[in-house]
């Protein structure tokens, strides 16, 4: 479906040392400075996957999505999108694919929701059964009755996140592009959300690329992952794999409301900090089942707040690169 | 080195800071701005000199006033009313205005500020009109000594009047959110009351007492006025004075307006 | 052939945007009568300026009054020629800023044309008002006998000279792909035009006209149609044939800012990446 070989996008931008009377210098300069974003990146991506795209900010995630999605041209390397160049077919592409980015929508601000649809059904060549069929799906799906018809301008995050979901896939593409869809969601949303992508690609075949930062994002729907930063993949490959490989510990934080906190111990996990109100303990997440470890705690002591961390993707990150650096460096 | 001011000061300074840097903030911005100075008064003084041509004086005004005039106000003009009038509506319209009406005074220095900062931004643009002017011996001195100290005051208030009138018309953006079309109207109607467009010298006399009784000519048309001599002696006290009267009625219909403003904040986009 | 299936597309997805950028236009009332004020209020207040002007002085550079009140009341008729359909042009900048770019580039419909449809025509409306009106009241009164060649020249010209405007302005904004801000430049071609094309632009001397004409093609908006309808295309520096044939300059200038608007799409960097 997707086959991108020796990917790179450079940017030059004017190259102006900061310090004193810098705005009136930058009118002067000449020099530029290029930017290496993408540096040669090659993946495949197979009809029906889900693959999350992972890296700190900066790492060119967006970039190469922009790429994918046609809005930038490549400096060098080759993309195709399902047997289309996307900067070129650019027509073309946009039909087969839905995009939605989490910071900005593509809805009509100032219009009711369902405007916006009806215009993207217009622009898109939906035809009218078809769309009321989508259309009725999606309203259930997502519960969008009570704001239909409000302006978008007057939803909240949930809200209008739900509506350009819909305006992304009322016209069924093949690909759908998502650019961190639950940031800034609360609980509830980021469920309702997850649950909608992990359907459509069930039921529908749909290809998903899927942004993100966070991780329950990731656990919850990724079958595979491409980690980049500083322009090249990291790794690439099985979630799962991934894991295995690299997260090496998760804590579990616990309150206790009877100040018994120094004597807690489990057979699950290790004590790494104990006040007599609050315990921090960890355990390895490739050994041990979360479940089994706060199972385990709840059912021996009186907790009356629990709260299980993610594994820092950073940290993750971090250890992949400094993994990758090692093996250079050891050549 | 910098001064060590008080916080709320502090505030402030950034504020005159973020227009300042406004102006430089596109590479070419600041330029551009020049060079399109340069054609405008390139192409007035000409258009000026051709009008003149066969004629002596009209209405009084010799042909080298004329044009000196027009130098000196097209000047004053890109350096005092830039496009983009004060941050107020923007924020409004953000939602971000909430805060600040807990501290009325705060806002409306922190615009003023602005303003200031965009100006002091703009002067290059001014200078290379005054310099295209002098290029094309285009300017002519003050008409004396007290006419050149006369002028700083005049100027100063006319500077004055300009915020406080652009803060006004701002704040009318707390009553309706879109407010591009009172923005030009203002914006243009007065560049045209004001003598910024034309000397009021020119203007037909039918109209001569409705500008007596707005403020707009105590903007530009009063300072370059007094610069050129055509007001003199003790017109150029009372003129000083009818100037600093509207500063204060100015001043009275922004405070006014603003406690009018607290009643009705209507924060877009919670 | 492809190209016939995409004009008509465009022409599909004109509609449906322009009908959508009206409806959220709309929805702020209060305005709408200040807005159409303010559009008349900004190309108005030159007329009056030149108003006042011949009302002291009776003529510039040898034209009289009747005759360069009609030059810029074509100037302001072909304005709106050019700020009705394209005014929104000028709002590139703000789209590539806002993300809204970026989501033109994944539609199946014309980058330019949603560029234009992006707002509506609003403040235009008082141009056109100002622009058709200013020519009505001065045609008549200008030293043209009016037959139904000269008017059919007039009104080609007319939207000829909307064409070199808006040509101007799209080969500006289509800057914006790869340069920060195009604003600056935007404003003093737009003032440029604004001030100074109403003019008989003889009075700018021989290099100040040639510069007008083949640098920054100013006179092809309304002063050379006008000085062959009235009769002094043969006293300049430019060619009788050439000012014969000014109006066609706005369809091909266009078609050459279009092009250049089209290859600087793909050296689009997008905001944020």
């Amino acid at each position: 479906m997707i086959v991108v070989r020796d990917l790179v996008k450079e940017f030059s931008r004017p190259d102006v040392r900061p310090g004193r009377l810098q705005g009136t210098r930058s009118l002067f300069t000449r020099a530029r400075k290029v930017t290496r974003a993408v540096d040669g990146i090659s993946f495949d991506i197979g009809a029906g996957e889900l693959v999350g795209f992972l890296g700190p900010n900066g790492a060119g995630k967006s970039t190469t999505i922009k790429m994918l999605t046609g809005i930038l041209v490549p400096t060098a390397g080759t993309i195709q999108v399902a047997g289309q160049v996307p900067w070129r077919d650019r027509r073309e592409n946009a039909r087969t694919v839905g995009v939605i980015f989490g910071q900005r929508t593509q809805l009509w601000y100032d219009l009711p929701l369902r405007d916006s649809f009806d215009i993207i059904r217009d622009l898109y060549a939906v035809d009218q059964p078809t769309y009321e069929r989508r259309l009725g799906e999606f309203r259930e799906l997502l519960e969008l009755d009570e704001f239909l018809d409000t302006p978008v301008r007057s939803l909240s995050l949930g809200q209008r996140m739900r509506g350009d979901l819909v305006a992304a896939m009322l016209y069924e593409p093949r690909i759908v592009y998502l650019d961190e869809p639950t940031v800034g969601l609360d609980v509830v949303a980021k469920a309702r959300i997850r649950e909608f992508v992990a359907e459509t690609n069930r039921q529908r075949g749909t290809t998903i690329i899927l942004t993100t930062h966070d991780m329950d994002d990731v656990e919850q729907l990724c079958q595979r992952v491409v980690i980049i930063d500083h322009g090249r993949i990291l790794y690439e490959g099985d979630l799962a794999a991934l894991k295995s490989a690299y997260v090496t510990h998760r804590d579990v934080v616990i309150q206790l409301a009877d100040g018994t906190g120094t004597s807690v111990d489990s057979p699950y996990a290790r004590v790494v900090e104990a006040t007599a109100e609050q315990v921090t303990l960890r355990f390895d997440p490739r050994e041990m089942s979360a479940p089994a470890v706060i199972h385990d705690l709840t059912s021996r002591y009186a907790i009356t707040d629990l709260s299980l961390l993610e594994p820092d993707l950073e940290d993750v990150i971090t250890r992949l690169y400094t993994a990758s650096r090692d093996q250079v460096a050891s050549r | 080195m910098s001064l060590a001011l008080p916080t709320p000061y502090r505030r402030i300074r950034g504020f005159f800071r973020a227009g300042h840097r406004s102006v430089f903030a596109y590479r070419g911005n600041l330029l551009l701005g020049m060079l399109g100075m340069v054609v405008q008064v390139v192409l007035t003084i000409v258009v000026w000199r051709v009008v003149y041509s066969g004629h002596g004086a009209v209405a009084g005004i010799s042909k080298t006033t004329a044009v000196a005039y027009a130098i000196l106000a097209a000047s004053f003009q890109t350096i005092v009313m830039p496009w983009q009038f004060s941050s107020i509506p923007t924020r409004i319209r953000r939602g971000q205005i909430g805060v600040d009406m807990v501290r009325p005074a705060s806002l409306i220095a922190q615009s003023l500020a602005q303003a200031v900062g965009t100006m002091v931004g703009r002067l290059p643009i001014g200078v290379a009109g005054i310099l295209t002017g002098l290029a094309m011996q285009g300017l002519r001195p003050p008409a004396g000594t007290v006419a050149g100290i006369a002028w700083v005051a005049s100027t100063a208030a006319g500077v004055a009047n300009v915020l406080l009138i652009n803060l006004a018309v701002s704040m009318v953006a707390f009553w309706t959110l879109d407010i591009s079309g009172p923005m030009i109207v203002y914006r243009f109607g007065s560049a045209f009351l004001s003598g910024a467009l034309i000397p009021l010298w020119f203007m037909p006399s039918w109209l001569r007492p409705v500008l007596d009784w707005l403020p707009f000519s105590a903007q530009m048309y009063d300072p370059l006025a007094i610069w050129f001599g055509t007001i003199h002696g003790t017109g150029i006290a009372s003129t000083l004075a009818i100037q600093v009267g509207w500063l204060v009625m100015l001043w009275l219909l922004v405070a006014v307006i603003w406690r009018r403003a607290t009643y009705r904040v209507v924060v877009l986009g919670g | 052939m492809a190209n016939v299936g995409v004009v008509r597309e465009d022409m599909r997805a004109a509609r449906i945007l322009l009908r959508a950028s009206w409806r959220a236009a709309l929805q702020y009332r209060t305005s709408f009568v200040t807005v159409i004020l303010g559009g008349i209020a900004l190309q108005g207040t030159q007329l009056l300026f030149i108003g006042v002007l011949l009302a002291k002085f009776g003529q510039i550079g040898g034209w009289r009054i009747n005759d360069i009140a009609f030059v810029f009341a074509v100037r302001l008729a072909a304005h709106a020629c050019y700020v009705v359909p394209a005014g929104a042009i000028l709002q590139s900048d703000f789209l590539i800023q806002q993300g809204e770019m970026d989501r033109y580039l994944l539609r199946p419909a014309g980058i330019y044309l949603q560029v234009i449809t992006s707002r509506a025509p609003l403040m235009a409306l008082g141009d056109a008002l100002l622009g058709f009106g200013a020519v009505a009241i001065f045609a008549p009164r200008a030293q043209i006998h009016w037959s139904m060649w000269t008017v059919l020249y007039l009104l080609i010209a007319i939207v000829g000279g909307g064409l070199v405007e808006t040509a101007i302005q799209t080969f500006i904004c289509a800057f914006s792909f790869v340069l920060t801000s195009t604003s600056s430049m935007q404003i003093l071609a737009d003032d440029t035009v604004t001030r100074f094309s109403g003019y008989p632009l003889t009075i700018f001397g021989r290099w100040g006209l040639l510069t007008l004409t083949f640098g920054f093609p100013m006179a092809f908006i309304a002063y050379l149609p006008v000085t062959v309808l009235v009769g002094r295309a043969h006293d300049s520096v430019i060619p009788f044939w050439l000012a014969a044939i000014s109006p066609l300059a706005g369809p091909i200038l266009f078609i050459l800012a279009f092009a250049v608007f089209n290859r600087m799409i793909r050296r689009y960097s997008s905001p944020g990446s």
